[in-house]
């Protein structure tokens, strides 16, 4: 088992540990969010910024002149630009020789090297990922898949260039994308190429097609690739990983050497009325109540609190969950929400999952720190 | 804790209304409302929480705002979560875990208006089923039951809805006598007066005579407040303010009335000054749903959703005190008016401008400014001078001209 720890700078000499998770903005808000509701949860978040928004409001973020986070209302803390939003499917065949095409609010920008660097000027992120081109689906041909990984390395080197002659960004880190979808010879080029250029870390990316499907990776085929790639990559720099990732997927990816995560997950199981119980800490939970009597026997990761038993059921979503939403608020409550399609369903369970899932991640920093992953896995 | 009171005096209300002030032109006043959950200081804006939740806010965040009275719908709460998980949390307060006063209506109007087939009759308001297309009843002793297990600091008796634009004047008639015949059912089905208040309805539809014979058929009732019903259902603003102004001269001073269904800025101003103390109306948390953010001039609301505003960095309003205003540009909101959370920032804000709307009224009947708040509210929202006739009409009744 690695123990892998890094310390990522973030604004005002504030300092990050991996592994770490991203909280992940959808259109310029941690989704259903706002920074009052945000100010109601115990930890601070890092940001992961997908890029369309800021590209397509360059100007805007030019006239405003603080940056994105600033603009945004958040918090000044570790904020990551990335070309795809994680959480939203691929449209692809859009992409042109020159472009990569990003998509918000049904709009399409065709974005250059030259865009997108003058988009990460505007945001000014803690860190940000060089343009680059992951659109290798299972399946993809061997020219697509090539394709990818040299426009990807031609944007990187087009991204650095113009990083090293902005002072504005002489603070931010550059991740550079490790592209070549299913190809264990693409996937060997790209990592050793990206290696040899100056970045401060890599996004491991291409291996599905974002949205909830990122969720279902078949692990088998996934596996021996990223592993090989790891290996290939410098231990000093740290690694990210886009898309949705289950508890158990976080674990397995740790154990191969990701050091970052983004909070997708939580976005697609708070759509879908989710609300999440898996262990997210050591302690032995006191009351086995998961409030599933038929599922006691077998690991559930959430309730799903659409459901009608628990319309009348006034206990918090988790046991032990300290979060806002719990302290407050029942099941039943909940249940009340969702059937109604209030506004306030969606606010309760994003608190509470995002809570979860954090909490799930700094157990895993302190198991990384006492060795002690094998037994967070065990409860998994 | 004391138990009841040994002489079994002990007030069969459970409101305590004390006129702090009246202003010396119009008939408007300043007043405290002690309720079992909150002291609601009026003249009072009630934001709406239809089904037990207020469009996304969390119950602290309207704490935050100083919110203390808001109101639920007892059809829709009746039919989700129901009756039964109701009185399983113990009320309605404690279902959505908001700890100061609320508000409910009677269910009928919520019927008459969104179901077709509703059909009033001598025994309550009969009516199909949404669900499963059974027959059901909203009788007068049905809503008192699910008002009871929501349990709010004011309930509403079941009255006989006709709309105020209605033709038919024998239909009228009806319904301001099957109204008064329906207010004894619920005060006779009203098991906890200690507990919570039953307002009646004054009906009448346009008529001055009728508006005034119901009224004092009402009064005669004793009942802790009263509400003026049938009203901002799309009748012309002169019989509206006509009906306002006739049923406040009726009402007793010493009782707080409520004008059902009106909430637009310049209609509190005016019926304020007509006498009203309590509001609601669903208009300010959902115009916030379509980026509608309300402000206190001319031209009363700023569309968020306009390109206009991608470069304005302002707060929606320099001086507004809420959460949205204090952190958040124009721009920003403009920016994110596709996702949810530009609509929990309106309607912080659009629920933060009802209230410091009310308590500027407030401040100026206490000071005995309120005829010139009136003009410069008015100026600042008609900045041409031209002002709608009906508002000219009913300041002029209440002894002020617009300058
Ligand atoms: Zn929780
Ligand atoms: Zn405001």
């Amino acid at each position: 088992m690695s123990r892998r720890t890094h310390l990522l700078p973030g604004p005002y000499g504030q300092s990050w540990t991996t592994p770490l998770l991203l909280t992940s903005l959808k259109g310029g808000a941690v989704p259903h969010l706002t920074k009052e509701t945000l100010a109601y949860m115990e930890i601070e978040p890092a940001f992961l910024a997908p890029a369309a928004p800021i590209v397509q409001q360059t100007e805007v973020l030019e006239k405003y002149q603080k940056g994105l986070t600033s603009f945004l209302g958040l918090p000044h803390q570790f904020s990551l630009m990335t070309p795809l939003d994680p959480s939203v499917p691929d449209r692809p065949g859009f992409h042109t020789q020159k472009s990569v095409a990003l998509w918000h609010n049904g709009n399409k920008t065709s974005v250059t090297p030259e865009m997108y660097m003058r988009g990460v000027i505007a945001a000014q992120p803690s860190a940000f990922v060089a343009l680059c081109d992951s659109e290798t689906p299972v399946g993809a041909s061997n020219k697509r898949k090539g394709k990818a990984v040299s426009k990807s390395l031609d944007f990187l080197d087009r991204c650095l260039l113009m990083k090293a002659s902005e002072p504005r960004l002489s603070d931010s880190l550059i991740f550079g994308a490790i592209e070549g979808g299913y190809d264990a010879q693409c996937r060997a080029f790209s990592a050793k190429e990206t290696v040899q250029r100056p970045v401060d870390g890599f996004l491991i990316d291409g291996f599905h097609t974002n949205g909830v499907t990122s969720g279902d990776l078949i692990w088998s085929d996934a596996q021996p690739l990223l592993q090989s790639i790891l290996k290939a990559l410098p231990d000093s720099k740290p690694r990210l990983y886009q898309g949705s990732c289950s508890p158990k997927m976080t674990l397995d990816l740790i154990e191969i050497g990701i050091d970052m995560f983004e909070s997708s997950y939580v976005f697609h199981e708070t759509e879908a009325g989710h609300g999440l119980i898996f262990p997210n800490t050591l302690k032995p939970v006191t009351s086995p109540d998961n409030g599933c009597h038929a599922s006691l026997d077998k690991k559930v990761d959430f309730l799903d609190l659409k459901d009608p038993q628990f319309k009348d059921d006034f206990s918090p979503i988790h046991q032990s969950c300290t979060c806002y939403s719990c302290r407050k608020h029942t099941r039943a409550y909940i249940n009340h929400l969702l059937a109604t399609k209030e506004m306030l369903g969606p606010v309760l369970l994003m608190i509470h999952n995002l809570h979860h899932y954090q909490i799930f991640f700094r157990t895993i920093r302190e198991c990384c720190e006492t060795d002690s992953i094998s037994a967070l896995r065990a409860l998994i | 804790m004391s138990s009841s009171s040994p002489s079994g005096l002990m007030a069969r209300s459970a409101l305590q209304f004390t006129v702090l002030a009246e202003c010396s032109t119009t008939k408007a006043r300043a007043s405290t409302m002690v309720l079992p959950h909150a002291t609601v200081e009026t003249p009072v804006f009630m934001p709406v929480g239809t089904q037990g939740t207020l469009k996304g806010l969390l119950p602290d965040q309207l704490l935050a705002l100083d919110c203390r009275l808001i109101l639920g719908n007892t059809y829709h709460l009746g039919n989700r979560p129901g009756v039964s998980t109701l009185k399983q949390a113990g009320g309605l307060h404690r279902f959505m875990n908001w700890p100061r006063a609320l508000l409910t209506d009677s269910g009928g109007f919520q019927m008459v208006s969104l179901l077709d087939l509703a059909q009033i009759t001598e025994d309550g308001v009969k009516f199909r089923s949404p669900y499963d297309d059974s027959e059901c009843m909203l009788t007068p002793e049905h809503s008192m039951e699910i008002q009871a297990s929501i349990g709010a600091d004011i309930m509403m008796q079941l009255d006989d809805v006709v709309d105020a634009t209605h033709a038919d004047p024998e239909r009228f008639e009806e319904a301001r006598h099957r109204t008064v015949r329906w207010l004894d059912r619920c005060l006779k089905a009203h098991q906890r007066p200690d507990r919570q208040n039953l307002f009646p309805i004054v009906q009448g539809g346009l008529d001055v005579d009728k508006r005034k014979d119901c009224a004092r058929r009402l009064i005669e009732r004793d009942t802790p407040g009263f509400a003026v019903g049938g009203l901002s259902g799309g009748e012309a603003k002169d019989d509206f303010w006509r009906m306002v102004h006739v049923s406040t001269n009726e009402l007793p001073k010493n009782k707080p009335r409520y004008l059902m269904g009106v909430g637009f800025a310049v209609d509190l101003v005016v019926c304020s000054a007509l006498g009203i103390d309590m509001y609601d109306c669903v208009f300010p948390t959902r115009t916030a749903r379509f980026g509608s953010a309300l402000i206190m001039k001319h031209p009363g609301a700023l569309n968020l959703k306009a390109r206009a505003f991608r470069l304005d960095f302002d707060p929606i309003d320099q001086e507004c005190p809420c959460f949205t205003c204090q952190n958040h540009s124009r721009a920003y909101i403009h920016s994110i008016i596709h996702e949810p959370s530009a609509c929990h920032l309106i309607t912080v804000h659009n629920v933060a401008f009802q209230l410091r709307l009310m308590k500027t009224i407030r401040q100026n009947i206490l000071a005995d400014t309120f005829p010139q708040f009136i003009q410069s509210f008015m100026l600042a929202n008609y900045p041409d001078k031209k002002y709608p006739m009906w508002a000219i009409n009913a300041l002029q009744a209440v002894g002020v001209q617009l300058s």
